[in-house]
């Protein structure tokens, strides 16, 4: 658990970070969201006290961090930024290697991590290991980076706009690996970030920053439903938040039983039972999104559901997608 | 052949002719008689003869390296130092004591040297310890700032001491370019050395003096070549240290 009291940083008389206080729960992802100079990067980068506050505290499982040797307290902390900061004369394996050489762990120890963490990023150690980081693209870099950070198993990691620089492709698969990691380790991160639509499909909670104050804390459904009035609501955009609200949600607690016949199965595709035409079904996992687009270009109010198999299982009504995201 | 091997032989050319012809001439100077014979003076000899070239050659290297070696460790110390958040300060004072060691010819530093030092090779030292110390200063600074922000950063992130960052990150990513300038510096200092043989150095230059005194061009020449034959190795082996120091380097962006 990360405890931030009333933190406080002043540059030249300006309160870059004011009065912030957040208790991070262990394994939950926080994004901080919010306009550059905003203060989120400078709060983040006090929690590994690379940037030593004014005043307040920060504690961490309940012990105060400016109590800690600031390069210990680091050594426990994974740390992940924009510019990705791989050391460009060392392989992509010593890279992924330094935290654990600075704890002293066993040759073997390491190398067994390493390859453990190129498999997990989808880094082909016989291939990537030895490389150094130039020879990479800026996504696989990036992947790097993360796996760098998360190699001594920190049970908590700070990202300073991680995926920032990326292409919308590579940032989007990024986006979906970092998160399966992150929960199936649980991971406690705290997230800076000013991409909204990166916010929302990472953050537990999200934790909106203007002028060194963090105006609002809420899940990102409570933050789409009932956001503050003024800054908040700008910054959201409240015009797609529906659109924003169906892609929190998947399908599969929408689906519902369908009346024997109303779809068939033939040669692997699915047909409307009534007019026999061809239709695409809704997939477990989809988001409610990726239905109503499917329906509103369709022109249908119902479409078919299939597991994993590609087998019937039910139907989505677009009524209760349209429900999902109504006030 | 291939063409790739074709090009690293005759990238290497320059040092293996240099190599060669500085043996011979150390080895068997005689051989270059006819050559030499053709620029000197009637009657005069053509051939050196009064000390081996190979002993003043080995005299010649040590005062430059000894020199070099010494203007190293001052010149990075000092860069090391001004690049530091503490050591900014000192940049000036820096910048002045180098600056001060190159512009002041290093004959004059000999004239002033040799009344507190004696002839011979110390008065020598100090006047190539001072000339050589610019470019390593400046290349270390310039090295040492090139080394990306977000790299140290990051290394500072992960829990790095300022210590380890040095060593590990900021030296490694600046050695190219210090190493520049160390070869900048060295390579000078083979021709600078030279005048350190009016104040009773030994080294090459006694041969070179010894031919202006005697009006033997044969002699100038001997010692010339010798010189710069010194020179191009020494140029080729950093050549090869900085490509290797350089070879995991990025492209910048």
């Amino acid at each position: 658990m990360i405890t931030l009291q009333n933190l406080t940083k002043i540059y030249g008389g300006v309160k870059a970070v004011n009065d912030v206080s957040l208790t991070i729960p262990d394994g939950e992802l926080w994004a901080l969201v919010g306009t550059s100079g905003c203060g989120k990067s400078t709060t983040l980068r006090m929690v590994n006290r690379l940037i030593e506050p004014s005043s307040g505290s920060i504690q961490i499982d309940g012990v105060d961090v400016m109590a800690m040797n600031p390069q210990a307290l680091r050594l426990g902390i994974g740390y992940v930024i924009q510019g990705i900061g791989l050391f460009p004369h060392r392989t992509i394996a010593e890279n992924i290697a330094t935290v654990p050489r600075l704890l002293g762990w066993k040759r073997g120890r390491i190398a067994e991590r390493v390859d453990e963490l190129l498999h997990l990023f989808s880094l082909a150690p016989g291939e990537f290991a030895r490389k150094y980081p130039h020879q990479l693209s800026g996504g696989q870099q990036q992947r790097v980076g993360v796996a760098r950070a998360l190699a001594a198993e920190p049970p908590i990691l700070l990202m300073d706009e991680p995926f920032g620089a990326l292409d919308p492709i590579t940032r989007a698969r990024l986006q979906m690996e970092f998160a399966q990691i992150q929960k199936r380790q649980k991971i406690t991160v705290i997230f800076v970030t000013h991409d909204m639509d990166e916010a929302f499909l990472l953050g537990d909670r999200i934790a909106v920053m203007d002028k060194g104050r963090v105006l609002q804390v809420e899940t990102p459904e409570n933050l789409l439903r009932r956001p503050q009035p003024g800054f908040v609501s700008d910054f959201i955009g409240l015009d797609d938040r529906v659109i924003r609200l169906l892609s929190l949600r998947t399908v599969d607690e929408a689906v519902r039983p369908a009346a024997p016949g109303r779809w068939r199965e033939a040669d692997g595709a699915i047909l409307d039972g009534t007019t026999g035409k061809p239709v695409a079904p809704v997939r477990p996992g989809d988001t409610m999104r990726e239905a109503a687009s499917r329906i509103i270009w369709e022109n249908t109010d119902v479409l078919p559901a299939v597991d994993a198999g590609g087998h019937v299982v039910g139907e989505v009504l677009a009524s209760q997608i349209w429900a999902q995201g109504s006030r | 052949m291939t063409r790739a091997r074709a090009s690293s032989l005759l990238r290497h050319l320059p040092l293996a002719l240099a190599v060669l012809v500085l043996v011979l001439l150390l080895a068997a100077p005689q051989l270059f008689r006819p050559l030499f014979a053709t620029v000197n003076p009637l009657g005069a000899t053509a051939i050196y003869d009064r000390a081996s070239l190979w002993s003043l050659t080995l005299d010649h290297l040590e005062i430059v390296l000894a020199a070099g070696l010494v203007s190293t460790i001052v010149a990075v110390l000092l860069g090391i130092v001004v690049t530091r958040r503490d050591g900014a300060e000192f940049m000036p004072f820096a910048r002045t004591l180098t600056n001060l060691g190159q512009a002041f010819p290093p004959v004059a530093v000999l004239a002033i040297a040799v009344p507190l030092l004696g002839f011979g090779f110390r008065p020598t030292f100090v006047a190539l310890f001072a000339y050589g110390l610019l470019p390593i200063f400046e290349n270390t600074v310039a090295g040492l700032r090139s080394v990306p922000p977000q790299t140290i950063e990051a290394a500072r992130g992960m829990g790095m001491s300022r210590g380890r960052i040095l060593r590990e990150v900021e030296l490694p990513l600046a050695a190219p370019l210090i190493l520049a300038g160390i070869r900048i510096s060295t390579i000078i200092n083979f021709g600078t050395a030279t005048i350190g043989s009016t104040v009773g150095a030994k080294g090459l230059g006694e041969i070179i003096v010894a031919g202006l005194q005697s009006n033997n061009t044969a002699y100038i020449l001997q010692g010339g070549v010798a010189v710069a034959l010194l020179a191009i190795l020494f140029d080729r082996i950093f050549a090869i240290a900085i490509s290797r120091t350089s070879r995991h380097r990025a492209v910048p962006a």
